[in-house]
């Protein structure tokens, strides 16, 4: 069983994140409050509330290296917690938007990554030493059709935020970092997936890994490429801006190297794409199920995708390099076609009648159909790696829906995919 | 079929329009008298001996003239297809190979001309060849090794196929039931019921998704 643990912590729960040991876990239960539980022997227990926000929290991520959590919500406002002793003490960054903010990711790393070169003055030394383990920025994506890139100013001691503007024609429901901390993807509900360089001058060092990356401008995207026609076309700036589905994009994520980028339609396709820059490779995966609504790369060619089918579906790639649908992570019932699509019918029929009858509006805490008896009873929102110290490969990761279960699954035990690990 | 005795210079244009225009009329009388499957077979035997790449195109054509691009004359091809599963049945294994040259370069038409109604008709009668086509590409990219890059791009060309033939099935269905016509909605939920199984739910999604190409 790929399941390893299923653990019911609300009615419903929008988001979660993990401490770097994963002994605790943070989620929001659908409200405005964090609820942060720790694993003791067998049991999880409620060590902490943070309530700050004032509407539901959408998004949550606890930085592997400096300990803290950035939580954001359609409050508009975000905050950085830091722990000092049993407390968590919030830190209000002021987002500068006027439209809900829907999701945050921290960058993967500090700046010193890179060797120190000799354009810096003491004051970015102790910035350096500051942040010689920590992540540096934290990127946010609203409603606001704007995303924005927020970081630690020292000398002022605030969080700064810094915002992409007017490159997204509506809201963005995801981003992610790539690796070299520069680069920077978004999904938006106008169907596109853009790369934006977040290169801030005093907070990024000029990395000669990063290349040619590094010199492109704050907020500019690296180049544009358009494929659902067969037809591509470059602008001058250099930007990539995928243009595949015609419906809503979520759940962008780069694989580990960076090479490969995911992102998923709201019309039942994965996308798939290769060598992001002036000239990318597209491949379009469609699937016979419900659309998906967030993915995570385990290896370089296998990603996990997650979303309304209520159950994860595994996509690796083959020797050549072709991305295509493998198998559902989860057991399912086999029942045959027919029936199955007409007991939907009646039950959706039947939601739809008990709804008006008793009044039920909130359809999020409903338990829904379970699609062939998974482990999730609802939509699946939110997938989490679990990453071991020095281990370079993800076996374990965690999701979350609507249902309020954690799941965590490991892939250890199933042999027809360790080949894609 | 006679086009192609008549027919060995294919460099000419107009005997090609000529060829197809007297193929047509064959094909749009067999449709009068009721015989959908022959006329799929008119349609696809008798090609010149010629290139794939020019047979096919040929009977693309043949089918555009065929079936037309407009909601009329597509109705008119769902009401006179009879039995689904029997019009795949009587269609015999020799065509495969024919249907699955049509697929490469069909899908190279479809791209530059939308979504055209060849596929619907083909794959009404013919549910799975998008499948076959792509179970025998698959044999072909394995077989030959020279050509294994060309190949698999076709194979995957192939996939593309059949996910947007499968899509414009249902935007022809939804057509129909939105006409709310007895008959039409009778006949277009008999398919939409067998599609689905076939296709899942994901591609209804996919083609009410689609605003861009509507019929």
């Amino acid at each position: 069983m790929a399941a390893v643990s299923v653990h019911q912590y609300a009615q419903c729960i929008t988001c979660h994140a993990w401490s770097p040991d994963r002994s605790m876990v943070a989620f929001c239960p659908n409200n405005n409050e964090v609820h942060i539980y720790k694993q003791f022997q067998d049991k999880w227990e409620k060590l902490h509330v943070l309530q700050k926000h004032d509407q539901i929290v959408s998004g949550i991520d606890w930085s592997a290296r400096s300990n803290r959590i950035v939580t954001v919500s359609h409050d508009r406002n975000s905050y950085v917690w830091n722990q000092e002793g049993s407390e968590w003490v919030p830190t209000l960054v002021i987002l500068r938007l006027n439209r809900a903010a829907l999701c945050v990711q921290w960058s993967p790393k500090g700046i010193f990554s890179s060797p120190c070169n000799d354009n810096y003055n003491d004051l970015t030394v102790v910035f350096f030493l500051f942040s010689l383990f920590s992540e540096n920025k934290f990127a946010v994506g609203s409603g606001a059709k704007t995303v924005c890139i927020c970081y630690y100013e020292q000398e002022n001691n605030w969080w700064v935020s810094k915002l992409i503007r007017k490159r997204h024609d509506s809201s963005v429901t995801g981003v992610a970092w790539h690796p070299n901390n520069i680069l920077l993807a978004t999904t938006s509900t106008d169907g596109k997936c853009r790369v934006f360089s977040t290169f801030i001058k005093g907070v990024d060092t000029r990395d000669s890994k990063a290349g040619s990356s590094s010199e492109t401008k704050f907020g500019e995207i690296i180049s544009k490429h358009r494929d659902r026609d067969d037809f591509l076309f470059y602008l001058k700036q250099q930007i990539v801006q995928l243009d595949l589905t015609f419906s809503w994009a979520f759940g962008v994520k780069w694989s580990p190297s960076g090479n490969t980028l995911a992102y998923v339609g709201h019309n039942s396709m994965i996308y798939f794409v290769d060598d992001v820059g002036p000239s990318p490779l597209a491949q379009n995966v469609a699937f016979r199920d419900l659309p998906l609504r967030d993915v995570l790369f385990v290896s370089e060619r296998m990603v996990i995708g997650v979303g309304f089918d209520c159950n994860p579906m595994v996509f690796a790639a083959d020797e050549t390099g072709i991305w295509s649908f493998i198998k559902f992570l989860g057991e399912r019932k086999t029942s045959s076609s027919g029936p199955k699509y007409g007991s939907q019918f009646s039950e959706a029929f039947g939601k739809l009648y008990g709804q008006s009858k008793y009044g039920v509006s909130n359809d999020a805490v409903e338990p829904s159909r379970t699609r062939g008896g998974g482990v999730h009873e609802n939509c699946i929102n939110c997938i989490v790696p679990l990453r071991e110290e020095g281990v370079s490969r993800t076996t374990r990761f965690s999701t979350s829906g609507l249902d309020g279960k954690i799941v965590v699954w490991d892939l250890e035990n199933q042999e027809n995919l360790l080949d894609y690990l | 079929m006679a086009g192609g005795e008549e027919f060995v210079e294919a460099d000419n244009a107009e005997a090609i329009i000529t060829r197809i225009e007297h193929k047509s009329r064959k094909i749009e009388s067999l449709l009068k008298q009721s015989k959908p499957v022959e006329a799929l077979k008119t349609a696809l035997e008798g090609s010149p001996p010629k290139t794939q790449d020019e047979r096919c195109k040929v009977v693309y054509i043949s089918f555009l003239a065929l079936f037309g691009t407009n909601w009329i004359v597509v109705h008119r091809a769902i009401m006179a297809i009879k039995d689904v599963d029997g019009m795949f049945s009587s269609l015999d294994p020799e065509y495969y190979d024919i249907l699955m040259n049509f697929c490469s370069c069909i899908y190279t038409f479809v791209a530059n001309s939308g979504y055209s109604c060849f596929y619907f008709a083909l794959v009404i009668a013919w549910p799975e060849c998008g499948d076959v086509m792509r179970w025998n590409f698959n044999l072909i990219r394995f077989s030959s090794e020279n050509l294994l890059a060309e190949e698999s791009l076709a194979a995957q060309d192939c996939n593309n196929f059949q996910i947007l033939s499968r899509i414009a099935i249902y935007r022809y269905l939804y057509r129909g039931l939105s006409t709310g016509d007895r008959p039409t909605c009778d006949q277009c939920l008999r398919i939409h019921d067998k599609l689905t199984e076939r296709a899942g739910l994901g591609c209804i999604l996919r083609c009410l998704a689609d605003t861009v190409n509507t019929v």
